[in-house]
């Protein structure tokens, strides 16, 4: 793997391999204010911070193709400290606060010392309430969004992420950079952000999580104070998503690389609960680590140090990317060896052996991914964003439980037949 | 520092400083400030020789072990290079006298592990996870990877040509690519310019034999250290580390001899092609080793140059309508025998001569710097930024978070038994609250107001 991501795209990362727990407690509570904005609180005493993350539905999806970047734009505007004296008081508060654009939502995170939540609010509710959406600022967000775009194009991961949404979701927000690109930026006028904002940053909109060691009533006063002046408004209605195949079957970006990036990706279906434990057991069991089926392109046939599978779910569809680096000789053993793994997991399906594993794998990095303020409340928050409900923290484990051989096996049929498969292949251009 | 497996979010990265702030207080007259009232913690030597360090973290229901190898880069020569890291691949993926890698590999997903190894400049780490019902298994399987390794001429040549896929990978890495190479040249004619992944010739050409020969004098309990970190009762997990380990044995090697790291003679400015569309620029300096009473306030100068809210030096190079970078990173990483401050940029490819100048003089005025209102002349105090305090607390943050990270902690612990000499003075954060905006420019002066900066960039290949 290469190390050079965000806070925003680690994020992404870590809701795309969620998945939910029976077997951990679960504390958190929802609360609903009155202009109709979620508060899920889980009380943590396990540090002296406070995680605060505002989701706001809608993320890319809300994008138009033609205005892709809008979500993220208006996220990030809202971080933006107007003037000095407010920038002073964070600085000293040493209070962070970041955005990002997922597929079905836009997140901001506020981090702080939970002794200085209430000050950090008081700053930042303010330009969450009343943004400055100047032509300066707009314009200022929008070279560090395409500086970011061209940045995420320099990994070829990245890229073949990209290639594959763009090829499965051509037509609708979630087919491209939350970045957008010059074209879609450019199409984006500040009578779009401030609509934008206007329409998603509304209370039946938003979801607020929180992690912290403060007691419930004092978060449940704080948050009341500074978030009750949101406007109600009513839940955005985002257009469905259209089930469309790629219309190439492959893809071949040239980049004059050491590595050749080779990738089959297929599409997935909408989340539920059942989808979601389903793809994070196939996306562990086909290339989570040790003992998975890609695992054997290294150990064994030695033409990787990176293989890896990613299930990215999301509301109206998903994503399934199953890849490796390997040396620009070693491009059409890989591209064999990668087919043959996964035409072999489709015509022989699973083991009892093999998926009681994969649930065990599964299950604990589940554990391990909320031992975090800031990945239990991005898990508590991804679920209530997603339909699936808070609760469903506390009961995936027995979801994952109760899938049997059989079930598993049909998905892996639905998923992985090989008229569906995208091939993305980064790298060097092939000689003819 | 590399990591082996696949999931780069928990290496040990420049973020290893915040966590010391559990450790000094651990280590020496504990003092559980912001853990809960259930955590306890014990520390202990056992009769071979190994360190071990317990602590009682129940907030998941997880155990965490790290073992951690007085091995790195720095104990290679140019007829050696890459060896350790070899042997960390091997250990962890090639079997041992009573398992074969297959094997290894199917224990630890039956157990829902996380397994993983680096190789650092001074450490060798060696660390899983698993659910807290599987602490036997997890103290098992690292006495057994580290302690009975067989390495056969085979594994070794299977496993040979996987190092060298990594290596081609960090190739095509700008900011991986340019970090090896602020080693090499800021600590030229030391060990820590070896690179850590190693010569290729030196791994092509390598034999099993040779590999076991540093494997059986490092590989002993008294150049090692333990920590467990999880959901466990303290007496019984002592008890089971103890019937674990205790009948492992071993000689100490002899101790090594490192001088401390000279700087670099001059400025250093290279320029890397590759096929990106961004610039890449680390700017470096040397910086104080890991025992220097000088961490902290370097820490805070880290914090408040190039890492907290709104960093001086991302103002500086970004001033008005005029934008020179994207983002700023600032690193500070410290090693036994020396240290480095690293900052990570990202840019426009055009505005690359002017940003290393004025990131440079920047830097080089940085012992002039005013961080605290009480810098300031009369009225100014009242519009002035508290740098020092903001930085402070940002530390803070970084300490508490990384306090919620079990197997983070257990590599905290196993590094610090290695690299500590002498007994702390107070708690990390005590040190970290001392500082005052004099030890700041201190600092400045004597590490960022020298002449000899590394920088390497990476930029887009001329078509």
């Amino acid at each position: 793997m290469t190390g050079q991501k965000t806070w925003g795209v680690i994020s992404l990362w870590s809701l795309a391999l969620m998945v939910g727990a029976s077997g951990l407690g679960l504390g958190a509570q929802k609360r609903v204010l009155e202009n109709g904005l979620t508060v899920i609180l889980e009380r943590d005493e396990s540090s002296a911070n406070t995680i605060l993350q505002i989701l706001i539905k809608g993320g890319k999806r809300a994008d138009t193709p033609a205005k892709r970047g809008l979500a993220f734009l208006t996220t990030r505007l809202l971080i933006e400290i107007p003037d000095s004296g407010k920038a002073q008081q964070l600085i000293s508060l040493a209070t962070r606060a970041s955005a990002n654009a997922a597929d079905d939502y836009s997140l901001v995170q506020i981090e702080c010392l939970s002794a200085n939540l209430e000050p950090s609010l008081k700053v930042l509710s303010k330009i969450f309430l009343d943004p400055l959406f100047s032509g300066i600022r707009v314009d200022a967000v929008k070279k560090y969004m395409e500086h970011q775009s061209r940045v995420e194009e320099d990994d070829s991961v990245r890229l073949g992420h990209l290639a594959g949404l763009r090829a499965f979701f051509a037509g609708s927000g979630y087919g491209g950079s939350m970045y957008g690109d010059r074209a879609s930026l450019e199409a984006v006028k500040n009578k779009d952000v401030s609509a934008f904002y206007k329409s998603h940053f509304v209370g039946s909109n938003i979801i607020l999580s929180i992690a912290s060691d403060l007691p419930e009533n004092a978060l449940l006063d704080i948050v009341g104070r500074y978030f009750s002046a949101i406007p109600s408004g009513s839940s955005v209605a985002l257009a469905r998503v259209a089930p469309s195949g790629p219309e190439e079957k492959t893809i071949q970006l040239d980049r004059d690389t050491k590595q050749v990036f080779v990738g089959l990706a297929y599409r997935l279906p909408g989340i539920s609960g059942r989808n979601f434990a389903l793809a994070s057991l196939f996306e562990s069991l086909l290339g989570k680590g040790q003992g998975s089926r890609l695992w054997s392109l290294r150990a064994k046939m030695k033409l990787a140090y990176n293989v890896n599978c990613r299930a990215t779910q999301m509301q109206e569809g998903g994503l399934l990317e199953a890849y490796l680096e390997t040396d620009t000789a070693k491009r059409e053993a890989a591209r064999e060896a990668l087919r043959s793994v996964l035409v072999d997991l489709y015509q022989n399906g699973t083991t009892e052996e093999e998926l009681l594993y994969a649930k065990n794998a599964v299950k604990t990095d589940f554990i391990r991914e909320s031992e975090t303020k800031a990945g239990k409340a991005g898990i508590l928050a991804f679920f209530e964003a997603s339909g699936l409900g808070f609760e469903f923290f506390g009961s995936l484990f027995s979801e994952i439980d109760a899938l049997t051989l059989d079930e598993v096996n049909s998905y892996i049929r639905e998923i992985l037949a090989a008229e569906k498969a995208l091939e993305v292949v980064i790298g060097p251009a092939p000689e003819s | 520092m590399r990591s082996k497996n696949l999931n780069p979010d928990q290496r040990l990265g420049q973020r290893c400083r915040f966590f010391l702030v559990f450790a000094l207080s651990a280590l020496g007259a504990f003092t559980p400030c912001y853990l809960g009232s259930e955590e306890a913690a014990k520390s202990f030597v056992l009769d071979n020789g190994l360190k071990v360090f317990l602590l009682e973290k129940r907030s998941v229901p997880l155990v965490n072990v790290a073992a951690a190898v007085d091995l790195g880069s720095k104990d290679e020569n140019a007829e050696t290079s890459g060896l350790v890291h070899v042997l960390e691949h091997c250990i962890l993926f090639r079997g041992t006298e009573t398992r074969s890698g297959s094997e290894i590999s199917r224990d630890v997903r039956r157990h829902g592990a996380y397994f993983n190894a680096h190789t650092g400049q001074d450490i060798a780490f060696f660390e899983i996870s698993v659910p807290a019902s599987a602490s036997d298994f997890a103290l098992s399987n690292q006495k057994e990877i580290l302690f009975h390794l067989k390495i056969t001429q085979e594994e070794l040549d299977t496993e040979k040509e996987i190092i060298l896929e990594e290596l081609r990978q960090l190739e095509d890495d700008p900011f991986g690519t340019a970090t090896n190479l602020v080693y090499q040249h800021l600590f030229r004619g030391h060990a820590y310019a070896n690179p850590l992944i190693g010569d290729p010739e030196v791994i092509k050409n390598l034999t099993a034999d040779k590999l076991e020969a540093l494997y059986r004098r490092y590989f002993v309990p008294p150049n090692c250290s333990l920590a467990v970190v999880g959901d466990f009762n303290l007496a019984e997990m002592e008890e089971k580390v103890r019937r674990v380990y205790g009948d492992v044995k071993g000689e100490a090697p002899p101790p090594p001899r490192f001088e401390p790291a000279q700087a670099p003679k001059g400025v250093v400015d290279l320029e890397v092609e590759m096929d990106v569309q961004k610039a890449y620029l680390v700017i470096a300096v040397q910086a104080p080793d890991f025992n220097s009473p000088e961490q902290y306030a370097m820490d805070v100068l880290t914090e408040v140059l190039g890492r907290g809210v709104n960093p001086l030096l991302y103002s500086a190079l970004n001033q008005g309508p005029r934008r020179l970078v994207e983002t700023i990173m600032m690193a500070y990483h410290s090693h036994k025998y020396g240290g480095a401050v690293l900052a990570f940029l990202t840019l426009d490819p055009k505005n690359l001569g002017r940003t290393k100048r004025e990131a440079v003089n920047y830097l080089r005025r940085a012992r002039e710097g005013y961080f605290t209102p009480a810098d300031f002349p009369g009225d100014e105090q009242m519009y002035a930024f508290d740098h020092l305090r903001s930085a402070q607390n940002q530390i803070r943050y970084n300490a508490y978070e990384s306090q919620e990270k079990g197997l983070f902690l257990a590599m905290s612990l196993a590094q610090f038994m290695i690299l500590r000499e002498g007994q702390a003075q107070g708690s990390y954060l005590e040190n970290i609250d001392r500082v005052k905006s004099g030890d700041l420019r201190k600092v400045a002066d004597k590490y960022f107001g020298r002449t000899d900066y590394v920088m390497i960039s990476i930029v887009p290949r001329k078509k």
